[in-house]
């Protein structure tokens, strides 16, 4: 099953809980989000290890009609992030190594320049670390802006407020 | 953070384009290439998995993510025996302990039965001389030189048996077995404290009786315990009738002929259920005697006077005799009357008789079989009690759940602000 985890994004599972179909489908994105938040990989490895296995073991617990399984596995995946971070006592913007900057992305795909990287890497950086996590909830865990509001515990306009805002930075720094 | 729509809080046209394109982008289906390029880029610049991470991952999952065993289960078994030794003689220990225990418990009833069964020799040694369905040595066994023997007996039977008693048959019931253990007085010829002649032994004997019935019955307890009285040779004393709409209370004082006393106790025993019953004896042969005595005495002297007033020659001395005849005359009248209280009391028996009318809020049951009634009246009475038992849980449980409510959204709360505190700017 490990070929999945490369898998790209997919739409939110909304029917009832199968973990199976869920793992596969977001293992990769919940590392990436993970990665995001925490700057580190063998972090964000832990961090997805304890995710799927909470979900695994409140998976009887999962209600489809409070929200999508990927959603609430993201919720999980958060929860567990933050609290990596706390254990850490550092923020993401403190754990930021440049002795463990990540392994360049795979060339087969889509690949960009090595400069165009760059630019990404220090755009994403350049963050707030709450921007930076509105980033990857969007762009890794694929959530609408009514699920990053649920998330959050904020409206869905004001979520969406806030995604366009880092978005919107993210570009200009990219540009 | 309020979750909740703000109207205000709209989005203004041109993010509402942006967010379209990027939600278009996010799908794969970007109109605008500047978009698309973004999504790839962000993408791309999150590492993938390692292989061995996913690969163990993977692997987790399709086990199910077993759980690690706890450290003590670990343990190899050789380690474990002797915390199994030790567990095990603990609760053999326990074991014998508590089966010592429930022994005592257990024994205090034997315990209590042998000291009765001693007892009732020693009570039978009291009664001994008093005793004619006794061996025949009894017989002539020597009455006690004082009376005052005197034992109790319970509606059960237990106790002694009463002085001057023949012993029951072993279950036989405690009333109306006539002739039982009531048989009043038993004859026999003993030579008491030199007395001259034979003396019939006296016994006096006492009963305590304790009746109950419903609210109606009191007064035809009462009724009948009055006609059985007299019916049976007996009077009474002394009654005393409290009678209430709820029921009511009456006493009285009978006295019974002693050899009746076994008839009576029947025929009040059916008047009523039967609560309680003493009876004792106390042997009174020893007054008895000495009155006797006292009384031949005098007597005696009595006739020693008047055969002297009958010699007598000087005034003096006949008004001497005459005087101490007036006293001597005066003495055999008191010992004959204490000669007759004695004779009384072993002649008649003490009953003293209570009737408890217990009326139907006390007592709905009295006198009356299980009935569908009672059945409602049971399962009402077992509804409240488990409602008491609800109240009392809940008096107790509901402030403690609020108390853990209250805590438990505390701290989510307060683990959630530490949360969000760890993505740094509170």
């Amino acid at each position: 099953m490990s070929e999945t985890l490369t898998m790209a994004f997919s739409p939110p599972n909304t029917a009832a809980l199968s973990f199976d179909a869920l793992y596969r489908d977001a293992a990769g994105d919940v590392h990436a989000y993970a990665w995001a938040l925490l700057r580190d990989r063998a972090a964000a490895e832990d961090v997805t290890a304890l995710a799927f296995e909470r979900a695994y073991r409140r998976r009887t617990r999962f209600r489809p009609e409070r929200g999508s399984a990927r959603a609430w596995l993201f919720a999980i995946a958060r929860n567990a992030a933050l609290d990596e971070l706390r254990r850490r006592k550092r923020t993401a913007a403190l754990t930021f190594d440049p002795a463990a900057e990540p392994e360049p992305a795979d060339q087969s795909g889509p690949g960009l320049q090595p400069e165009r990287r760059a630019t990404v890497r220090a755009a994403l950086e350049a963050l707030d670390p709450r921007e930076r996590e509105l980033v990857a909830l969007k762009f890794h865990a694929g959530l609408s802006n009514a699920e990053i509001g649920e998330l959050l515990e904020i409206s869905e306009s004001n979520a969406g407020t806030k995604v366009h805002r880092a978005v919107t930075k993210l570009r200009k720094a990219c540009a | 953070m309020n979750r909740h729509h703000d109207p205000t809080d709209r989005l203004d046209p041109a993010a509402v384009a942006d967010l379209a394109e990027l939600e278009a982008a996010l799908a794969g289906e970007a109109t605008d290439a500047r978009w698309a390029a973004l999504v790839v880029a962000v993408r791309d610049e999150a590492p993938a998995p390692a292989t061995g991470f996913a690969r163990a991952l993977d692997d987790r999952v399709a086990a199910g993510f077993p759980r690690a065993r706890p450290a003590w289960l670990r343990l190899p078994a050789r380690a474990m025996l002797p915390a199994l030794a030790v567990a095990c003689s603990l609760l053999v220990g326990g074991v014998v302990v508590g089966t010592g225990a429930l022994d005592g418990t257990g024994s205090t009833p034997d315990q209590t039965g042998g000291d009765a069964a001693m007892s009732a020799p020693s009570s039978g040694e009291a009664s001994s001389g008093a005793s004619g369905g006794a061996a025949s040595s009894a017989e002539t066994a020597p009455a006690p030189p004082t009376a005052g023997a005197a034992s109790q007996r319970d509606l059960a039977g237990r106790g002694p048996a009463p002085a001057a008693v023949p012993p029951a048959a072993p279950g036989s019931p405690p009333l109306g077995s006539a002739p039982g253990p009531v048989a009043r007085e038993v004859e026999r010829t003993a030579t008491l404290g030199g007395a001259p002649g034979p003396v019939a032994r006296k016994v006096e004997r006492t009963a305590t009786l304790g009746l109950t019935t419903d609210a109606k019955g009191l007064q035809d307890a009462a009724n009948g315990l009055v006609r059985a009285t007299q019916d049976l040779g007996g009077v009474v004393a002394s009654s005393q009738v409290d009678s209430t709409p709820s029921g009511g209370d009456a006493t009285f004082v009978l006295r019974i002929p002693t050899a009746r006393v076994d008839d009576a106790l029947k025929r009040f025993a059916e008047l009523a259920g039967v609560a309680r019953l003493s009876e004792g004896a106390q042997d009174i042969t020893g007054s008895f005697v000495s009155a006797q005595d006292r009384l031949s005495d005098a007597r005696a002297e009595r006739k020693a006077l008047l055969a002297a007033l009958g010699k007598a020659s000087t005034p003096r001395s006949i008004a001497s005799l005459r005087a101490r005849i007036r006293g001597n005359r005066t003495e055999i009248a008191r010992l004959e009357g204490d000669l007759r209280g004695l004779r009384r009391r072993a002649d008649f028996t003490r009953v003293d008789v209570s009737v408890r009318a217990r009326g139907a809020a006390e007592d709905p049951d009295a006198g009356s079989a299980w009935g569908p009634g009672d059945a409602a009246r049971d399962a009402l009475r077992v509804l409240e009690v488990l409602a008491g038992v609800a109240l009392v849980a809940g008096a107790v449980l509901l402030p403690l759940a609020l108390l853990g409510w209250g805590a438990a959204l505390a701290g989510r709360g307060l683990r959630r602000r530490r949360r969000e505190a760890a993505l740094g700017g509170g």
